[in-house]
């Protein structure tokens, strides 16, 4: 099991010297933003006793992280070669891959795989950091004696290198980049070309001290010897470390080096004292391009494992509710539907029982049922209907005023309550209109335009008409 | 058996369940609701058009109730009035058809009357005092046809007749 690292702020805890730095970086709108909270002490006293108790209260909270760094000298950097170009198959066969390069088996050690890409043939090349589970329960036992409980552990040397580059990204890239920190007891060189990590390596001893100083040059120049290329002409240099204020003489070291390893670009990184605690707060709060988790397994904290369980916990709560909601709202939708459903059957069911006169109506058919009733109401009750509407003598009068009108001699006449058939004649030339408009009052309208022709000086009139309800 | 070791993963997996159920009942509930709905609205429908058909049924019994008040007479013979009133022309030729019951006690009568060749003004003044009998007889049907008639307002008339008694009201 690793950490989750999605916390709103983060604590660097430079402790791979003899001191410890303590720097908080806080998720900030561009980047993080850095506060120091302790520099450059033993870490024994009662005022880094009551820090360690705030900021393991805040971690109990889950609202931060402490990132410590392993070492490089407690650590080996491994390039393993998988034959697969799948980073998903080839992930599987990372542990049997380092297990053949170790010198103790992959079970006693720590690992992380910093770096994964395919090659040109087919196979994919990784980057691991392993280190033995021994130093790194050592390391993390030492600084729970403390009062410190890290739930991120680091690699030193990839900490330092990718700071390098945040700080300083476009100083130098043609040539090889050394990042070398200078502590009390030891120096530590990462080098790297372009963008790219290559390795990491430290010389025990101190640099200020003149006695040592030599010994550890030439140990540092005969590490980068073996990295370097004959073609590397020209090196860029950077200087950090929490103990590189007190490096008073490092001109005549510059030379030394110089003198060795040929033009060296030398540049210094702002609050070198901070520098490796900046690295660890940046990289716990943002991911970067080479992630590295150390601590893994058995090694998480009790804390982290408590925070995860919570995290599960509150998470399967939060589950609950919704899910609780959502039942309880579909419930409600369902009994409102069925409610509205049947209301609306029986309503329907009623109005049709009730237009009918029956006693049962069959569901489904209610429309049907009392259209079939309605037809053989009206049939049954057309001459009550009829008793009521003006009488066909009424027709009869008004069309013959209207025939009279136009001195029309009407000769046939087929009249009833549904349709009508008038044929005429006259001397003379009309229209007809009075016989068309009489007959529309009495709401016949005409199937066709009606047939008025003139012949002889005779004209004939023919209507057919029908009555509409 | 204790309740307090319970595996890690029962909570997030049964919370998961539940999650998956009420997703699952939600996907129904709004299928079925459009099923729902689209029933509600047929019903809708189908009511008004219900209820506009018992409407029209309805407004048929004001009309019988009027009739009712009138009480229980018998329909006065057309032919036997159309003797009365012109005793000198020719009767027409009847033929009454079977009754109608559109209401219990109620009885339609529907006569078919031919004149081979009658006076129109005449056979207005007849048809006339039919309707305005009580009960009263109503033309349903009338042919008039003066072609084959050389005399004036004579004419071959055809006319159904329907008249409606109430023989227990």
């Amino acid at each position: 099991m690793s950490v989750s690292l999605s916390r709103k702020s983060a604590i660097g805890a430079d402790w791979t010297g003899a001191d410890l730095t303590l720097v908080k970086g806080s998720r900030a709108r561009r980047g993080v933003a850095f506060h120091t909270l302790y520099k450059s002490g033993t870490g024994q006293s009662e005022k880094t006793a009551a820090l360690w108790a705030e900021i393991q209260y805040t971690q109990q909270k889950g609202r931060t992280i402490l990132a410590a760094a392993l070492p490089v000298h407690c650590a080996s950097i491994l390039t393993v070669t998988a034959p697969f170009a799948s980073p998903s198959k080839a992930r599987r066969v990372w542990p049997s891959l380092l297990d053949l390069q170790l010198p103790f088996a992959i079970e006693e050690s720590v690992f992380s795989i910093v770096e994964a890409h395919p090659l040109t043939d087919g196979r994919t090349m990784a980057k691991a950091i392993v280190a033995r589970r021994g130093p790194v329960r050592n390391l993390l036992e030492r600084m729970s004696s403390s009062g410190a409980t890290p739930n991120h552990l680091d690699f030193e040397g990839l900490a330092l290198w990718s700071q390098s580059l945040h700080e300083k990204p476009n100083a130098t890239l043609q040539y090889p980049r050394i990042v070398a920190s200078v502590s009390a007891n030891r120096v530590t060189v990462v080098v790297g070309r372009g963008k790219q990590f290559e390795t990491a390596f430290s010389a025990q001893g101190c640099l200020l001290k003149t006695a040592e100083a030599g010994g550890m040059r030439n140990r540092i120049v005969r590490s980068l010897r073996a990295v370097l290329q004959p073609s590397d002409l020209s090196l860029s240099w950077f200087w950090t470390g929490s103990s590189l204020s007190n490096f008073q003489d490092i001109e005549s070291v510059q030379s030394a080096l110089e003198a060795e390893l040929g033009a060296i670009r030398w540049q210094i990184h702002q609050d070198p004292d901070t520098f490796l605690a900046r690295a660890l707060a940046r990289r716990a709060l943002k991911p970067d391009v080479w992630p590295c988790s150390l601590m893994t397994g058995d090694l998480v904290p009790p804390i982290e494992t408590e925070l995860t369980a919570q995290r599960v916990r509150r998470a399967s709560r939060l589950c609950f509710t919704a899910a609780s909601l959502l039942l309880l709202l579909n419930g409600f939708a369902s009994y409102q539907m069925a409610r509205q459903d049947a209301i609306s059957q029986e309503t329907l069911t009623a109005a049709a029982q009730e237009a009918t006169g029956a006693s049962y109506v069959p569901p489904k058919f209610e429309l049907q049922t009392v259209r079939t009733f309605a037809e053989r109401h009206r049939t049954d009750r057309a001459p009550i209907e009829r008793a009521f509407q003006p009488p066909l003598t009424d027709t009869v009068r008004s069309l013959a005023a209207a025939a009279e009108k136009d001195s029309i001699r009407m000769e046939q006449l087929d009249l009833s309550s549904e349709k009508a058939v008038i044929s005429g004649w006259t001397d003379h030339t009309v229209t007809g209109a009075p016989i068309r408009e009489a007959m529309e009052e009495r709401g016949y309208v005409s199937l066709d335009a009606g047939s008025v022709e003139t012949q002889d000086g005779r004209t004939t009139l023919r209507y057919t008409m029908e009555r509409r309800p | 058996m204790t309740g307090s070791a319970q595996a890690p993963w029962v909570r997030p997996v049964l919370a998961a369940l539940l999650v998956a159920l009420g997703l699952g009942w939600s996907a129904h509930t709004f299928r079925t609701s459009r099923e729902v709905a689209r029933r509600l609205k047929m019903r809708r429908e189908a009511l008004a058009e219900i209820r506009d058909l018992a409407d029209s049924m309805r407004q048929s019994d004001c009309w019988i109730e009027a009739l009712r008040q009138q009480g229980s007479r018998r329909l006065v013979s057309p032919t036997e009035l159309y003797e009365k009133l012109a005793p000198e022309t020719p009767a027409p030729v009847a033929e009454e058809k079977p009754p109608l019951e559109p209401e219990p006690g109620w009885r339609v009568r529907r006569i078919e009357l031919e004149f081979r060749d009658v006076a129109l003004p005449a056979f207005g003044a007849w048809l006339t005092a039919c309707e305005n009998l009580r009960p009263a007889w109503r033309a349903t049907r009338l042919h008039i046809n003066t072609q084959t008639i050389s005399a004036p307002d004579h004419a071959e008339v055809g006319l159904s007749l329907e008249g409606i008694e109430i023989t227990s009201p």
